[in-house]
């Protein structure tokens, strides 16, 4: 007992330490580089309580070890944009004047859900509210909204859904909003869409649309 | 920059004392195994508990720093064999006494391995 005893209190004053050498950002937002750091400090805290057998230096030497790697590799990506680019990546952007870039989106494997998640996070509905929404490297979205899109858009009662999302219907967003699929097929059809072309169609309970077709 | 200075400090001292106790543990394995060998190949074993003795006082002087960078489970077989081979050596079976230098052998040779391979 006095054994793990001993061994909790080194590997918690360590870690500790550690975090703090590696900076508080690690607390709030996780780069690549600082989720893996953490990831592996806890594992190996672990294995050095868990695992008498091993010496506790195994544990020790990989956990200053990893400190100082991360420590590195943050005062080179704050030197050197190449590196930082190559261990954080960059900023891309996702939206551009309510227009979202598919081939961003599936670099990135988000999901139209996602995007909308993001945007009603920030209290925007409309697409066309989005000037710019912009996937920071560590993985959230931030939303520039259009000021003059968010004076001149009339907003509905009910919010905008997607009613159609991948090329199908979705039948409770539509009653929702509603709308049927006879008067939705109508509007597909005035707008010459064929509906698998479909990726996102968005509607708000006054029957404004707004349709996003795959990019092929 | 304080917190590179410690880092670089960390690495260099891990780096360097991670080289010379490997290769002074490496070394105190090879002797390990060296000995214990010799010690099977004497014809009249009676005779070999000089040298048994030499082996058990050299590795129990060297046995707390070997914990620190050596399994335990692998020091604690190391230990047994060398207490099992005393037995063999002073009841004079040579048969036993080459089945435990053998085990030491494989024993230090693992630790050996544990220390720098990559697989």
């Amino acid at each position: 007992m006095t054994s793990i005893i001993l061994r909790t209190s080194v590997m918690f004053i360590l870690v500790t330490f550690s975090l703090r050498i590696m900076g508080k950002k690690n607390l709030g937002e996780f780069q690549p580089s600082d989720l893996v750091s953490t990831m592996l400090i806890s594992n190996l805290t672990s294995i050095a309580i868990e695992a008498p057998e091993l010496p506790i230096l195994y544990s020790i030497a990989s956990i200053l070890l990893i400190m100082c790697f991360e420590v590195f590799t943050s005062m080179a990506v704050r030197k050197n944009e190449k590196i930082a680019k190559l261990a954080q990546g960059s900023a891309m952007i996702l939206i551009n004047n309510g227009i979202i870039n598919q081939k961003v989106m599936d670099d990135l494997r988000f999901t139209v859900n996602d995007v909308l998640e993001a945007m009603r996070s920030k209290d925007i509905f409309y697409l066309e509210e989005v000037k710019m929404a912009i996937v920071e490297t560590t993985g959230v979205i931030s939303i520039y909204p259009d000021p003059n899109a968010q004076t001149n858009i009339k907003k509905a009662d009910i919010p905008p859904f997607d009613v159609i999302y991948d090329g199908k219907i979705k039948k409770d967003n539509l009653s929702i909003t509603g709308m049927n699929e006879e008067k939705l097929y109508k509007i597909l059809e005035k707008q010459n869409a064929d509906i698998k072309r479909v990726l996102l169609m968005l509607m708000d309970g006054d029957g404004n649309y707004n349709i996003t077709m795959m990019e092929s | 920059m304080k917190h590179l200075y410690i880092c670089v400090i960390i690495f260099i001292l891990i780096i360097t004392t991670g080289f010379f106790t490997d290769k002074m543990l490496k070394k105190e394995l090879d002797i390990l195994s060296v000995d214990v060998g010799k010690v099977a190949k004497i014809a009249d074993v009676s005779q070999a508990e000089t040298n048994m003795q030499i082996i058990k006082d050299r590795f129990y002087s060297k046995k707390n720093m070997l914990l620190l960078y050596v399994s335990k489970e692998h020091i604690r077989e190391l230990e047994t064999d060398i207490l099992l081979m005393e037995e063999a050596v002073k009841s004079s079976d040579s048969n036993a006494v080459k089945e435990s230098s053998i085990r030491i052998q494989t024993t230090a040779s693992y630790s050996r391995r544990s220390l720098t391979a990559f697989d």
